[in-house]
């Protein structure tokens, strides 16, 4: 029984998944430093380009539901900068279970 | 009578914390001066009245059901033209999509009835924005991409956050994940998507028999990616990588609490992201059974099913091909 015709793109988008995979453990291995982490993300990016093309068709989805994934990137971008400020400006606490001690009570 | 308990339950759990608060006691502890005690008891009380509301409340749509039984199809014996089908309305009422031009014949289905057609064929009006009920569904779960976007999101900002101050500790704890099994995991959820996509191109092209295998491929492959996490926590646990007093990654002062930080969102967010998949897997192995595969019912509803299980599934795999660098590439060359 032949497989339907349409699988055949998709079949070319798993092998360039398969191939951007092991170029990304390859990468991870090469002393780049810094770009390390940048060639591990940009390769993790034209994955998921590549998923939401050919896998989720995306460019075929109705404008309401592209609206819908633009609205979410955007309002993560938007809460990531207050966060980063936040950070930026903050003394960094270790977590309670990470020292022993306990800190008395405020007032007893 | 659920409204007024819960009411009195919450307002009694949560006044003698504002008290407790007052009184400057401080949170997060597990022993307390006695002179809180009694406030403590309150509040549990109200926890517990609270709680018994729930079942009262759990009975309103049982009632809702019963007035819905008793008013029936036409409460009022209204004699208008849209009273006159079932309450709820059906959904799916014609096969094929109708577009009528304002004023014109329809495009589909019986057109020119009687003979009657009012416009000239080539009169160009737009025709009237509708959304079918796969550009309803779509929509529906890319809000809920949209909503999940925003759950992970934030996961791997405190990732981002945590590599940022904590450099040494984050690269260290990354060299002991286990790379071998996480390249596996990533290839083989890679291949699911792939599975997912063909089963939604196969359901398109009226293949059933593809689809069902298709479907069953996805389910099975996340099932073996779950397998594949759960050999990987094992290890780890015995390793001692989970975060906590028994932590033993080797290392001191800030590298250490770093490596911790690191595995606690490990944990957190491979967790979270196994149950969207073991979630995604049964939606799978639920739609694969031919019954399910089988081009039945209206147009839009056959193809959204699977479509809208297959854009989960995408999105899902997406969050994996985040994660992969972040947890198992980071570090690897020091």
């Amino acid at each position: 029984v032949k497989p339907p015709r349409a699988l055949q793109p998709l079949a070319w988008t798993w092998a360039a998944l398969l191939v951007l995979l092991f170029a990304s453990l390859g990468s991870a291995y090469l002393p780049l430093g810094a770009f390390n982490l940048v060639a591990g993300l940009a390769i993790a990016g034209v994955k998921i380009a590549l998923i939401a093309r050919w896998f989720m068709h995306l460019h075929r989805a109705p404008v309401w539901s592209r609206l819908a994934a633009l609205v979410a990137v955007c309002a993560l971008a938007l809460l990531a900068g207050f966060t980063v400020f936040e950070g930026a400006t903050r003394a960094a606490d270790p977590a309670p279970w990470q020292l022993p001690q306990q800190l008395p009570p405020a007032r007893r | 009578m659920a409204a007024l308990v819960i009411f009195a339950g919450f307002n009694l759990t949560f006044f003698p914390q504002y008290l407790l608060g007052y009184a400057g006691m401080p949170r997060r502890y597990h022993s307390y001066p006695e002179e809180f005690q009694v406030l403590h008891v309150l509040s549990s009380a109200g926890a517990v009245r609270a709680g018994a509301g729930l079942p009262a409340a759990a009975r309103l749509p049982g009632l809702v059901a019963a007035l819905r039984r008793a008013g029936g199809a036409n409460p009022w014996q209204a004699t208008g033209l849209e009273w006159q089908t079932r309450s709820p309305p059906p959904t799916c009422t014609t096969s094929t999509r109708r577009l009528r031009r304002p004023g014109g014949p329809t495009t589909t289905g019986r057109r020119h009835e009687h003979g009657r057609v009012s416009d000239p064929p080539h009169t160009p009006q737009p025709a009237p924005p509708r959304m079918s009920g796969e550009a309803t569904a779509d929509f529906g779960m890319w809000v809920f991409i949209a909503s999940e976007i925003l759950f992970f999101g934030p996961l791997l900002l405190t990732y981002a956050y945590g590599r940022a101050r904590w450099p040494e500790g984050f690269a260290m704890a990354s060299r002991h994940t286990d790379v071998l099994l996480g390249t596996l995991n990533t290839a083989l959820l890679l291949t699911s998507s792939f599975c997912a996509a063909a089963a939604v191109a196969a359901h398109g092209a009226r293949r059933p028999a593809w689809t069902a295998r298709l479907l069953a491929a996805t389910a099975l492959l996340g099932v073996a990616f779950l397998c594949v996490k759960g050999l990987e926590y094992r290890k780890e646990w015995h390793e001692g990588l989970f975060p906590g007093p028994a932590f033993t990654l080797a290392g001191e002062g800030a590298a250490r609490q770093g490596a911790q930080l690191f595995f606690a969102f490990y944990f957190t967010a491979t967790g979270l992201h196994a149950l969207h998949v073991g979630i995604g897997a049964v939606l799978m192995a639920g739609l694969a059974p031919a019954r399910a595969a089988r081009p039945t019912g209206c147009r839009g509803r056959r193809l959204a099913r699977v479509a809208v299980a297959g854009l989960y599934w995408h999105f899902v795999d997406i969050v994996w091909v985040l994660l992969y660098p972040l947890i198992y590439l980071v570090g690897r060359h020091p």
